[in-house]
């Protein structure tokens, strides 16, 4: 009895083990999918409120540099009507882990700023000195940057790199310790159905403590003071942080199922032993 | 395998473990956010400039943008904001964070475009009224600098000065040299 018992308890801590693991596997698991993921990345930090944000300040800053130097805001708005700051931005995010820029400076744009200054500027036969023309244009080319360009995207690279690598990492040790505690309950067990009983208990447990912690995380809002600037790159991150604990849900949905399933199989597969034993039983009782 | 056991494998050491577990997990998500963020903390992915946020109460611990009180001109009133973003500039002028205030000896240093400062020399004289009281000012002279460094070490005669400084224009485009309107404090 007392033998029984202690099996018992070895079986409940190895079940916690388990759904520990599959809570740590799946984070990992989902992380590397989503958050750890470049393409992933790429797509959802730049949205259509970014695009916005960004050609507001564009205006406010052209309008600043009109002030300074004389030349209409118009002059410098042009660039947004000839190319799409939606576009450049999206470019700008395929950029991040390539070896393009994606600061969007090049002395491409300011010749592109210069020539519309310039155009302007004979156009309405204003006497101009050129090299004054060209340091607009510079810092022209140089706001379009700041504002439009994705920054410090090597330090994004290199931590995304090194944080996939640790998400791999995590993974590979959650499975491992998902192993041992299998082979141990096998090892406790002969018969093979309780061993496999108490594996599914532990995976569907991590199932659904997955579903509720992303689900408690949704509600209460975590990760929505994360420190990223701009404000509008900060919505960006939380949207893709509510993503993330949305697949994560999911995820801790299709493991609970999985254990679930499992264990009521295992339910049945007894009940109709116990069923057959029961009519063999019945049979020899009626011979007799 | 008995009745009681499947049931507690299936539905009741499940729930209880999930249960304790989801809390661990959120309160460890809650505390370690930054942790399944793929990017650094304080990253910047692009510099956008901040609103003007309304009026400091006191000198102590003013944020950038923050207006701090107005300069007034032959009718014209333009906002006061103390280390204003470069969009703001348009209507205001921006106070400097290393600049002496308008109530102590030496020569306070606000920085405009070169638009506004057409406007505020066209005045001879203009008001300052702002958190660190109420000021008036005459103006002495317009000097020109090689650049901004030099514009803003430039120390006045007047014991109570203030120097608008901004970049200039020769009419399309921006100059390498900076342009200054001098002032000194009247009663």
């Amino acid at each position: 009895m007392e033998m029984k018992q202690t099996r018992k308890l070895i079986s409940f801590v190895i079940a916690t083990v388990i759904a520990i693991s599959s809570v740590c596997m799946l984070s990992s698991l989902t992380l590397e999918l989503s958050l750890a993921n470049k393409s992933f990345f790429s797509k959802h930090l730049v949205t259509n409120s970014v695009a916005e944000e960004c050609e507001k300040q564009l205006d406010l800053k052209f309008e600043a540099l009109e002030a300074e130097s004389g030349i209409p805001l118009s002059v410098f708005q042009m660039a947004t009507k000839t190319y799409s700051t939606a576009d450049n931005l999206s470019q700008a995010s395929q950029n991040i882990f390539s070896e393009e820029t994606a600061e969007l400076y090049s002395n491409e744009r300011v010749d592109y700023f210069y020539n519309l200054c310039t155009e302007y500027l004979d156009g309405n036969n204003i006497s101009y000195n050129k090299d004054d023309v060209r340091r607009t244009a510079d810092k022209a080319a140089r706001i379009y940057s700041e504002t439009v360009g994705i920054h410090n995207t090597d330090s994004v690279s290199q931590y995304l790199t090194l944080f996939a690598r640790d998400c791999t990492k995590a993974t590979s040790i959650a499975i491992v310790s998902l192993i041992i505690c299998g082979a141990l309950l096998a090892i406790i067990y002969k018969k093979k159905n309780y061993a496999i009983s108490y594996f599914a208990s532990g995976v569907a447990g991590g199932g659904i403590a997955t579903i509720i912690g992303a689900l408690l995380a949704l509600i209460f809002q975590v990760g929505t003071d994360v420190s990223v600037s701009p404000l509008v790159y900060q919505s960006s991150m939380v949207s893709m942080i509510r993503i993330y604990f949305a697949y994560l849900m999911l995820a801790g949905l299709i493991l609970c199922a999985i254990g679930s399933l499992v264990n009521f199989l295992i339910a049945k597969y007894v009940k109709r032993e116990e069923d057959r034993q029961a009519t063999r039983f019945n049979k020899i009782i009626a011979k007799l | 395998m008995d009745k009681k056991e499947i049931w507690q494998n299936l539905i009741i050491l499940p729930a209880i473990l999930g249960v304790i577990l989801s809390v661990f997990l959120c309160v460890y998500l809650n505390a370690n956010v930054q942790r399944v963020l793929p990017v650094p903390k304080d990253t910047a992915f692009a510099y956008h400039d901040s609103s003007i946020i309304d009026e400091g109460e006191n000198a102590e611990g003013l944020k950038p943008n923050t207006s701090i009180g107005s300069i007034e001109f032959g009718g014209t009133k333009l906002n006061l904001c103390y280390e204003a973003d470069y969009s703001n500039l348009v209507g205001a002028v921006s106070f400097d964070e290393e600049s002496t205030d308008f109530s102590k000896i030496g020569a306070a240093y606000l920085k405009t475009t070169s638009a506004n400062a057409s406007l505020i020399k066209k005045a001879n004289m203009l008001n300052i009224n702002s958190i660190y009281g109420s000021f008036k000012y005459q103006l002495l002279d317009e000097l020109e600098f090689e650049n901004e460094y030099q514009a803003t070490i430039y120390a006045p005669k007047a014991s109570k000065s203030l120097v608008i400084y901004y970049q200039n224009s020769n009419g399309a485009g921006l100059a390498t040299t900076y342009k200054a309107l001098i002032y000194k404090e009247v009663k």
